[in-house]
C-alpha cells in the first residue's frame, strides 16, 4: 500500500505517493527522475547514491523513501545555481577531479557535507571525509586536491562578499 | 527492488511502538524495528529478514536526546554515531565512546547508523559496544509490562543475539560518569581502515596512580574476539596494583590472550588473533598511561 510522502527535494516542496519499501534512490531516480545520484553496490559501501539529508551526507541506497517525511534532501542537481556552477564543480572541473564521472555526484555531496560542518579541512580530514566513497578512475588524488581548491574558493568569495 | 512488500508505520510515541510490536507478537506477524537503516537494509536486500510490519522510530524525539541526569547520561536510542562523536557531553564524559563512535563506517553511515541500532544489532564487531562494555552502560528497554533495566553485558548472549523480545524496544542507553581519574584508549584493526567493519577492537580505562606507581583499576573489552563482549578480567587482574613495566604489560597481554582462547575456544583465525590481542592490550594500556 503506498503512503504519502512530503518531503522538500533540492529546495522544491514535494507530494509522492510510495511504496514502503522503495529506497531513497529509487525514489530520486525512478520516479522523480533525478539521475545525478547512481546506484553502483546498493549495500552502504560506494557512496556513489550520496545525497544530503539536512545537510549531511547519506547513502540514499539505505534509506526508505518515507523515512525522509518531513525532512530537506539535497541532490547533485541542486548544487548549482540556476547557471553559475557551485566552487565545488568548478574545482573538480578545472583540477581533473574526474574521469568517467560515476562517482562524481556522490564525491561532491560529501564534499558539500563535509565542507557544511568544516568549512576549511586539511588534507587528512577530506581523505577522512571522503572515506564513504570509491572512485574506480582517478586514484582519489585530484578529487581530494579539488575539494581543496574549491574549499579555498569558497573562502575568497565569502571573503569578497563581507 | 526484489524483496517482498511490507507494511509501514512510523509512531510518534515509544509507547505506542511497543503496543505495534505487541499486538504483532501477538497475532504472529514478524516485524521489525527501522532505527538507522545501515544494518536493516541491506538484510532486506539480502532476504535475511523479510518483516511483514516495519516500525521506523525516527520521528520520535525522546528517543534523540542526550542528556546529564544526576550521575549518568542518558543517551536515546536514536542518537546518530555522528551525533557521538560531535556531542560535548559524550566528549567530556564518555570520550572513548565518542572515539568508538568515529571509527564506525564512513561519514554517510555514521550519519544514519544509531547507537540503538548498533547495540540491538548485536554484531560482534561494532566499534561502540566494547566503549559501552568498559564504561559499565546500561540498556533502558521498554516493554508492555513496563521497563526493565540490564547491563550491557548481560544484554548479548552471543553474535548477532541479545535478550530483547519481540514486543520491547531499547529507548536509551544510560552511561554512569566514570571516575574523573580515568584515562581511556579505543583501537581498532581492521582491513580496508575507514569502512571495514572491525577485525578486531578494544577499549580500555585505567588510573595508573604516579605516586604509588601503581595500577589502581583497569576495565578492558576486546571486541570481535569472544562469543559475546566480556571484560578482559584476567588482564586487568594482571595490571592491578602493579607498576607499568614491561613485564607487567607483557603478563596483561598474555592473560588476555588466554582468556580470549577459554571464551571463543580454538579456531582457524586463532593463530592469528592470539598474539594480536596481546599485543593491542599492550598498546592500549601503554598509550592510556601516558595519556597522563
Ligand atoms: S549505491 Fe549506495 S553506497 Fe553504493
Ligand atoms: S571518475 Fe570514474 S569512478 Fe570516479
Amino acid at each position: 500500500m503506498k503512503k504519502i510522502l512530503s518531503f522538500t527535494l533540492n529546495g522544491q516542496p514535494y507530494e509522492v505517493a510510495v511504496k514502503p519499501k522503495t529506497t531513497l534512490i529509487e525514489l530520486i531516480r525512478d520516479e522523480i527522475g533525478l539521475t545525478g545520484p547512481k546506484i553502483g553496490c546498493n549495500a552502504g559501501a560506494c557512496g556513489a547514491c550520496t545525497v544530503l539529508i539536512d545537510g549531511k551526507a547519506v547513502d540514499s541506497c539505505s534509506v526508505l523513501a518515507l523515512q525522509v517525511e518531513g525532512h530537506s534532501v539535497e541532490t547533485v542537481e541542486g548544487l548549482a545555481d540556476g547557471d553559475k556552477l557551485h566552487p565545488l564543480q568548478e574545482a573538480f572541473l578545472d583540477d581533473g577531479g574526474y574521469q568517467c564521472g560515476f562517482c562524481t555526484p556522490g564525491m561532491l555531496m560529501a564534499a558539500k557535507s563535509l565542507l557544511n560542518e568544516n568549512p576549511d579541512p586539511s588534507i587528512h580530514e577530506i581523505r577522512h571525509g571522503l572515506s564513504g566513497n570509491l572512485c574506480r578512475c582517478t586514484g582519489y588524488v585530484r578529487i581530494i586536491d579539488s575539494i581543496h581548491d574549491a574549499a579555498q574558493r569558497m573562502k575568497k568569495e565569502g571573503g569578497e562578499k563581507s | 527492488m526484489s524483496y517482498p512488500a511490507f507494511r509501514y508505520t512510523a509512531p510518534r510515541t515509544t509507547r505506542e511502538v511497543v503496543e505495534t510490536l505487541r499486538i504483532a507478537k501477538e497475532k504472529g506477524i514478524r516485524a521489525n524495528v527501522l532505527a538507522g537503516g545501515t544494518d536493516l537494509m541491506p538484510q532486506l536486500r539480502e532476504g535475511t529478514t523479510t518483516p511483514e510490519v516495519v516500525v521506523d522510530i525516527s520521528r520520535i524525539p525522546v528517543l534523540k536526546r542526550i542528556e546529564r541526569m544526576g550521575n549518568e547520561i542518558r543517551i536515546g536510542a536514536m542518537v546518530t554515531h555522528a551525533e557521538l562523536v560531535t556531542s560535548e557531553l559524550v566528549r567530556e564524559y564518555a570520550g572513548v565512546l565518542s572515539e568508538a563512535a568515529k571509527m564506525v563506517g564512513s561519514p554517510q553511515i555514521r550519519n544514519l547508523g544509531t547507537l540503538g541500532g548498533n547495540v540491538v544489532n548485536a554484531s560482534p564487531a561494532a566499534d561502540t559496544i566494547p566503549a559501552l562494555v568498559i564504561l559499565e552502560a546500561k540498556l533502558v528497554l521498554k516493554g508492555p509490562e513496563g521497563e526493565r533495566i540490564l547491563s550491557v553485558t548481560d544484554f548479548f548472549t552471543a553474535p548477532y543475539q541479545t535478550v530483547i523480545e519481540a514486543d520491547e524496544l531499547l529507548t536509551d542507553i544510560v552511561v554512569p560518569l566514570p571516575p574523573p581519574s580515568g584515562r581511556a584508549v579505543f583501537l581498532k584493526l581492521a582491513r580496508r581502515k575507514a569502512v571495514a567493519i572491525a577485525r578486531m577492537n578494544l577499549a580500555c580505562m585505567l588510573y595508573y596512580d604516579r605516586q604509588k606507581e601503581t595500577f589502581e583499576w583497569v576495565r578492558l573489552c576486546v571486541g570481535s574476539s569472544t562469543p559475546r563482549p566480556v571484560r578482559m578480567t584476567e588482564a586487568e587482574k594482571a595490571l592491578i596494583g602493579k607498576p607499568f613495566s614491561t613485564e607487567v604489560l607483557q603478563e596483561a597481554g598474555r592473560a588476555a590472550a588466554e582468556q580470549m582462547v577459554q571464551l571463543s575456544g580454538l579456531r582457524s583465525s586463532t593463530a592469528y588473533k592470539k598474539p594480536v590481542v596481546g599485543d593491542l592490550v599492550m598498546r592500549a594500556v601503554r598509550m592510556a598511561v601516558e595519556k597522563g
